[in-house]
Order: structure tokens, then sequence, then C-alpha cells
């Protein structure tokens, strides 16, 4: 379908303007994996402003969009750098989620919660491989091409996550074999 | 645990937040907003721009005007008349008259 926009550029001067049904058809096919993404490697309430900004800051250089990589990668790659911006902004919150997890047991969260922060005790990179690969359901040569790594290193890396993750649930009373 | 397994535990028990409804009429509103914005942006510039050129060229005009060597050589000559009014002026002599008095003495 982005070939069309090829075809606009091609022809002859076309506004930004002409592009928005184009880019609309790929914003509703790519806003949930885009809301996953973001979702499982934030954890916030502010999802919703992180899933705007990552679809206007496409929208913005949507015209510059050469498709070398499919726009699920593109897309991707700016959810991530909104993510890791907003993960930097946020630092002293996230670390307070997790000095929050000894309270646990007492606070009795619901797993939802203690996975949301299972998740926050992995690295970025680790997080990155699991959320695509055991979250959003992702091979790993599918993950590889969007994190833009050998599909052996997103296995290494979503095996090593899956690890610590297991033994954080352990850790928290968690026994789910 | 295999991970087929691990990928249900995982699904049943979590998910992302449902997105609201009119998201994508946000994001068109944002979209409009930045446009406006931009094109606010871009008139400004070109009245800026406008002004700033105008600015410039009057500058120019005037700094040609007073340092080309037909206005220096104009000033040095005036200077040269003022000079020469004064020395030849009554006043010039009235002024000096009692300061060099003692010449009449010769």
């Amino acid at each position: 379908m982005l070939k069309v926009k090829k075809i606009l550029f091609s022809s002859m001067e076309v506004n930004q303007e002409d592009l928005l049904p184009l880019f609309k058809e790929q914003y509703i096919k790519e806003r949930n994996f885009v809301r996953s993404s973001i979702y499982w490697m934030v954890n916030s309430n502010d999802i919703d402003d992180l899933v705007q900004e990552t679809f206007l800051k496409a929208w913005k250089s949507f015209d510059k969009f050469e498709e070398k990589s499919s726009f699920r990668t593109w897309i991707y790659r700016i959810a991530m750098n909104v993510s890791y911006d907003y993960l930097k902004k946020n630092k002293e919150e996230i670390y307070q989620v997790s000095d929050d997890l000894e309270d646990f047991k007492e606070a009795n969260l619901e797993m939802t919660d203690l996975i949301s922060k299972g998740l926050m005790t992995l690295s970025l990179e680790q997080r990155e491989a699991f959320t695509l690969h055991y979250q959003i359901g992702l091979t790993y040569l599918e993950a590889g091409e969007l994190l833009d790594v050998p599909e052996g290193t997103v296995k290494s890396r979503a095996n090593s996550a899956k690890k610590v993750f297991i033994s954080f649930l352990k850790e928290n009373g968690i026994n789910y074999e | 645990m295999n991970d087929k397994n691990f990928e249900t535990f995982l699904k049943n028990n979590t998910k992302a937040p449902a997105p609201p409804h009119d998201e994508w009429s946000r994001i068109l509103a944002k979209i409009e907003e930045k446009k406006g914005l931009k094109s606010t942006f871009k008139n400004f510039k070109a009245k800026q721009l406008m002004l700033g050129f105008t600015g410039l060229a009057i500058c120019i005009v005037v700094g040609l005007n007073t340092m080309t060597p037909g206005y220096i050589l104009n000033n040095k000559n005036a200077n040269l008349k003022e000079i020469d009014n004064f020395l030849i002026a009554d006043s010039y002599f009235n002024e000096t008259d009692t300061q060099y008095s003692w010449i009449e003495d010769f």
C-alpha cells in the first residue's frame, strides 16, 4: 500500500496532507502493536500520550520514509526512542516502582502488576526481546528484524530475560508451573 | 516450563490498556494544530525576513554614501573652509589683540 506513496511522490509536487489517508491506514494496522510495545517497555499510565507522540513523530517524517524497511520496523524504532526518552526522564519514578516490590505480598497486588514490575527488573535490551517474543508473539527472526540484530542474539536475550523473570516470580512466591 | 506454556501464562495475565476510542481524532487534532503553528511561523518568518532585508538595504545605502571617497573629500574641504573662515574672520584678530598687544611696541 505504501507503494502508492512512491507513485504520488514521483508523479508531481504533493503536499504531505495528501499522505494522510495512507498514514491513517498504517496507524490502524500498527496501533495495537505500537501500544503493546511501548506499554511493556515503560509500564506507565502515560501510555496514551506516548502512543500519540510516537505517531506524531512518525507523521512528521512520513514523507521521508523510504521503505528501506517496513513501516512496522520504522515506527517501532520511533516508539522505542520515545520510550527510552520517557524512561530517562522518569528514572526516579521507575526505580521507586521497583522498590515497592517488597510490599507485594502485603499489598496483595494482582498478577498483572507483578508481571509488569517483573518486566521492569529486566535490562532494556532484555525487555525488548522478551516483549517482542513472549508477549507480542513475534518469532525470533521477526523480532531480530525489528531490533536490527541477528536471530540468535534475540534468542539469547529473550532466554536470559525469561530466566531473570521466572526467578523474580519465584522470589515473590509465584509458582506458575 | 516450555515457551508455549510461558507465553500462555503471560497472555492470560497481562494486557496492555485499551486505546481511547478517539485516539485517531486526537492525533489528527495535534497534526492540524502543528500545521497551523507551522504556517503561522512561516508567515511570521517571511515578514521578518522582508523587514530584515529592507533594513539591511537601508544600512548599505547609507553606509555607501558616507564611506565613498567623494563624501570624504567633500567633508575634508568643508573642514578646511571652516578653518579659513575662522582665520579670516575679524574676531580672530580682535580676540588676539590683547594677547599680542606687545607687537605694537616694536
